[in-house]
């Protein structure tokens, strides 16, 4: 079971909502990876354009909801942000992000400890999204953060763990739980994040853009459950050297010797 | 009668009309369904407390937020 913040979640798979198809899909999908916390963003109603309503049908799902702060390009917007989230949903918990950058969507560092900083004094649940910095992380888990949540690779990217060894060093460092978030590609992906010692893994793109949804977050929940129990059973060690699993004990050469 | 403006779109309300009045009927004339929204006027955000309690003022300017699927 993983706690945050004194809430206890029976999967370790949190999931996105954007990019799927329709609502109903990402419902399915939803449904199907057994998640129990999803993310959601926030943005001004658009009088041409009619939105589904997305809390009814999840709030019957009984899932977290996780809003975000996408969109804020600074601290400032972001504290912002979080206060129209905690007004909509009720909620004082938060996903982080502040990232200016259009184009990679890399999240501003300094904006992002200095907004977690003021919001957590403000009561809120922040849960940062930023780079897979051990340094960053760390000083986001002085200030208060209830969880961090480092990038994988970039947002939506599919382009999986490319901050692989960063992320050991976080996970061996943390004493709040670590949330991959963000570029995980495919299940094996997933697997691996879990395997590293991750406490959960975010994921949206690598699900709401298959072909098949809600088969893939089947996969992608299967693939959580196997890379924790593979953590927990512990791997075996790495060695730069062939090591033999069956008995080198040259019985061949000694009885083709015999045979001579 | 008095005009409000709700995410910049002209809104008529009968004098001393509240927020949630003018909310209600922004709803049945957009067709948008405003649960679970936040409202801010001037850079303030209005709590829910407070709109059956605001009397809207000619040229009131409000913002309305929503939830949409995100990451």
């Amino acid at each position: 079971m993983l706690t945050i913040d004194n809430h206890t979640f029976g999967s370790r798979l949190f999931s996105g909502t954007g990019k799927f198809s329709s609502t109903q899909t990402m419902l399915s999908a939803l449904e199907a990876s057994q998640t129990e916390l999803v993310t959601l963003a926030i943005k001004r109603i658009d009088q041409q354009q009619k939105t589904d309503n997305l809390m009814a049908p999840l709030t019957q799902m009984g899932v977290k909801l996780l809003p975000n702060t996408s969109g804020a390009r600074d601290a400032k917007e972001a504290i912002f942000a979080a206060q129209l989230a905690k007004e909509m949903f009720d909620t004082n918990w938060l996903k982080l992000e502040i990232h200016p950058d259009p184009k990679y969507l890399m999240p501003d560092p300094i904006e992002t400890l200095l907004a977690a900083e003021e919001l957590v004094k403000q009561g809120f649940v922040v849960l940062p999204y930023v780079h897979a910095d051990p340094v960053l992380c760390h000083r986001l888990e002085e200030v208060g953060c209830a969880a961090v949540m480092p990038l994988a690779s970039p947002i939506g990217s599919n382009q999986g763990l490319l901050s692989k060894e960063f992320l050991r060093i976080i996970i061996e460092q943390s004493k709040v739980p670590v949330v991959i978030d963000a570029g995980i590609g495919s299940p094996s992906d997933a697997t691996a994040a879990m395997e590293l010692g991750a406490d959960a893994v975010l994921v949206n793109t690598a699900i709401a853009s298959s072909p098949q949804p809600v088969t893939m977050a089947k996969c992608f929940k299967q693939a959580v459950v196997t890379g924790r129990q593979a953590y927990e059973a512990g791997l075996g060690q790495v060695s730069q050297h062939a090591n033999n699993t069956s008995p080198l004990t040259g019985f061949l050469s000694s009885s083709l010797a015999s045979v001579g | 009668m008095i005009t409000v403006f709700i995410n910049e779109q002209p809104l008529e309300l009968e004098q001393h009309a509240s927020l949630a009045d003018a909310l209600t009927i922004y709803q049945n004339q957009s067709g948008q369904v405003l649960s679970n929204i936040a409202v801010v006027k001037e850079q303030q955000i209005m709590p829910k407390s407070t709109w059956h309690n605001y009397t809207c003022i000619d040229h009131d300017k409000f913002q309305i937020f929503s939830a949409v699927a995100g990451g």
